[in-house]
């Protein structure tokens, strides 16, 4: 099980939490320290901007307090996935409507400080109307902390970034067969196996993932669903 | 040698980083990571390509006068510098005349007068940078004689980004990308690509000799009734004769002040069709309309940064003692006076009118105008009411260019200008008050109140006076590209010259 489906499952069974999840918010992660959960507004416009935002809020026994918000940088609409660094210093933010990737740095009290890093992702894929520019579907964080690995629905592509004091710098991107369109992807710590659910074709790949390097290998085993 | 990339270690950093607007950016947080100075459309094409290739957001400076944040606020972006990317003569050119997109207009009139004797109907402000301008529509004094400059544009050499990240060089003109190239004729720059010069087949000469004249009036004398009379005089002037073709070589400029300040008045400059100014009988008309408002005698008009300048120096004194006149060599008035190139926290907001202003709106603009507002300095705010009209308003042109005011006979430009960051919100407020009491008269619909939302009396902003409080409005693409299909259609070119958005600031076409 993936680090941000353990987050997702933890998210699930704190009663209080469920109460925040309406229709412009979705995508939620908790802090390490158990105290703070953050979400995203999948919206594509906070404040008269074209862009999302995201929410601390701070989890007490009776409920949750609203810490704070943060927007996302400008052209970051839609965004579709959360992950906290293991440490509890960053949320990455995978920008599905908008093409990007955002980093937010987090305080040591868990309050949300404004975005640090913006990384504008370009590319498209084979069909014209869903893939026509870069999609960014998931993002979720490796065992070390250092890498953090994405799907890109629009482009056909994994992704491995380097989070370096709140900036991201590509590590490597590999393609997939093209016009896949993939979605959900997973980190199984244990194996360091990847698992992509494809939304434009009924298959599931799996990947090696390489800590050291960085690297995710071409499929070693495809599933048709 | 210095490299052309600069980096925060670099000295120029932070020079290169800012704003001509000290409003901005307005947290260190905003700041690009870097400025690469581009002095050729080569090293134009590889720096964008190197910021695509790198995850970083370019955003474009020719001059930097944008009225907003767009280009400064880029955090961890990189500002593609290109006022450097001046040269004026290609090879390709073959005959046209091109003006590059980092050429200030100073320099563009300058050139094209040298070389060819023509001139475009662009902005009066010298360092203004071409590529912003001329991409927003670009007027100015002659465009009652030639109209816009996009309206004068024959081809466009911009740098788009395919969906795969790829940089390529387009010439776009009516029969190559004719869509790109009509949004490039008025849309507003940081939108669709980063545009590298401006190509015209056909340009018109350059006036001969022009007259600089003016009428001001004393704050200190002032009553509702003479201000009223004033405005209404102007406003009517060009709602009826001001339409007749002899006119179209008069533009002038209301600049309303502040009561704090001494005066305001009107300034203007002529010339006559053929480019002379053998004939001054529309100037004597037109200067005569205020002789019943009593003026101030012989004063010559409140000059700031932006009013037509009266420089003593070249200027041939001409007309008579109560209306004195100064005859100017066309180059000398259009290049030899003010910079603009001063640093200061400035806010502006604009509106197009198709009719006079009413009484009610005179008198909604005199109070503010009088009001004193506790701890707010308001010197330095200029209302400028531009004549438009004449050749601009060929309906046609509507269609075939991204500038869709074509039926306007004043242009308003509300322009504020401090020092101190403290004054920031007084001042902003002020503005903001003042505009949306002017648009919420009982001729406006209550759906569209607070704006000048195009219709009957006026026909909305203008894109390169770019204001984001007209983002609190959902309808406020409509207030620039106003309701008909053209903003639908801006957002077709978008999605497929630009589809990954890479050109993008807050008020840029959504995709």
């Amino acid at each position: 099980m993936s680090t941000r489906r353990a987050f997702l499952g933890s998210v699930a069974s704190l009663p209080v939490l469920a109460a925040l999840d309406t229709k412009s918010r979705s995508r939620w992660v908790v802090h390490p320290n158990r105290q703070v959960a953050y979400g995203l507004r999948e919206v594509s416009e906070y404040q008269h901007l074209p862009r999302g935002a995201v929410d601390a809020y701070r989890i007490e026994s009776g409920g949750q307090t609203l810490l704070g918000t943060q927007p996302l940088s400008l052209s970051a609409i839609m965004p579709r996935s959360i992950a906290i660094s293991p440490d509890g210093r960053y949320l990455v933010v995978a920008v599905y409507g908008g093409g990007s990737y955002n980093v937010l740095s987090i305080s040591k009290d868990g309050e949300l400080e404004p975005v640090c890093g913006i990384y504008k992702e370009i590319g498209c894929g084979l069909c014209p109307v869903r893939q026509a520019s870069a999609h960014p579907h998931t993002v979720v964080f490796d065992q070390t902390g250092d890498y953090v690995l994405s799907s890109d629905f629009g482009c056909d592509t994994l992704s491995v970034f380097k989070l370096d004091h709140g900036h991201l710098v590509r590590r490597s991107r590999l393609s997939l067969a093209p016009g896949s369109g993939p979605g959900l992807l997973t980190l199984d710590v244990a194996k360091s196996v990847i698992e992509v659910r494809h939304e434009l074709r009924p298959a599931v790949t799996y990947h090696r993932y390489d800590a050291s390097a960085g690297i995710i290998e071409p499929q070693f085993r495809l599933l048709a669903v | 040698m210095s490299s052309s990339i600069v980096d925060p270690k670099d000295p120029r950093f932070d020079v290169l980083k800012g704003s001509r607007n000290l409003r901005w950016p307005s947290a260190a947080n905003e700041y690009a990571s870097s400025v690469e100075i581009c002095d050729s459309v080569e090293r134009a094409a590889e720096a964008l390509q190197r910021a695509v290739n790198s995850g970083k957001r370019p955003t474009v400076r020719s001059g930097g006068h944008c009225y907003e944040d767009f280009v400064v606020n880029n955090p961890n972006g990189t500002i593609l510098d290109l006022s450097l990317l001046t040269a004026s003569r290609l090879p390709g050119d073959e005959g046209r005349f091109r003006i590059a997109a980092g050429q200030c207009l100073g320099d563009a009139y300058t050139d094209l007068y040298k070389r060819y004797n023509v001139t475009v109907p662009a902005g009066t402000c010298y360092t203004v940078g071409a590529g912003g301008h001329i991409s927003g529509g670009g007027y100015g004094l002659l465009s009652r004689l030639h109209g816009l400059t996009v309206d004068l544009l024959s081809a466009v050499d911009i740098l788009t980004v395919e969906a795969n990240g790829k940089v390529v060089a387009r010439r776009v003109d009516k029969k190559n990308d004719p869509h790109l190239f009509r949004a490039c004729r008025g849309a507003g720059g940081g939108n669709f690509g980063l545009i590298t010069g401006f190509l015209f087949d056909k340009l018109p000469p350059a006036p001969t000799e022009v007259i600089n004249a003016g009428v001001s009036f004393a704050w200190a004398e002032m009553t509702e009734d003479r201000f009223v009379s004033i405005i209404l005089k102007y406003g009517n002037y060009w709602e009826t004769r001001g339409k007749d073709p002899d006119t179209w070589g008069l533009f002038s400029v209301l600049n309303l002040s502040h009561s704090s300040s001494r005066e305001f008045g009107v300034s203007l400059q002529f010339c006559n069709p053929d480019g002379t100014c053998n004939d001054l009988g529309v100037v004597n008309e037109f200067l005569g309309l205020f002789d019943e408002c009593t003026p101030n005698p012989g004063a010559p008009a409140t000059v700031s940064d932006r009013v037509i300048p009266a420089h003593a120096s070249l200027s041939q004194p001409c007309g008579t003692e109560k209306r004195p006149m100064q005859k100017r060599v066309w180059i000398e008035a259009t290049v030899g006076g003010g910079h603009g190139d001063r640093r200061t926290r400035a806010k502006y907001k604009s509106a197009y009118m198709k009719r006079n202003f009413s009484v009610a709106e005179a008198k909604c603009i005199y109070r503010y105008l009088k009001t004193k507002v506790p701890g707010v300095d308001l010197s330095g705010f200029v209302f400028a009411i531009d004549s438009y009209g004449g050749a601009t308003n060929k309906a046609a042109l509507a269609q075939e260019t991204s500038a869709p005011q074509r039926a306007s006979i004043m242009k308003l430009q509300y322009q504020s200008y401090w020092q101190n960051q403290q004054d920031d919100a007084g001042r902003l407020q002020w503005l903001k008050d003042f505009y949306t009491e002017l648009y919420s008269g009982p001729k406006i619909e209550k759906a569209v109140a607070g704006t000048p939302y195009p219709g009957e009396y006026y026909e909305g902003c203008y894109i390169n006076y770019p204001d984001v409080d007209m983002l609190a409005y959902k309808f406020w693409p409509q207030l620039y590209y106003g309701a008909g299909d053209l903003y639908p259609f801006l957002q077709d070119v978008k999605r497929r010259y630009d589809p990954n958005n890479v050109f993008h600031h807050a008020m840029s076409v959504r995709a």
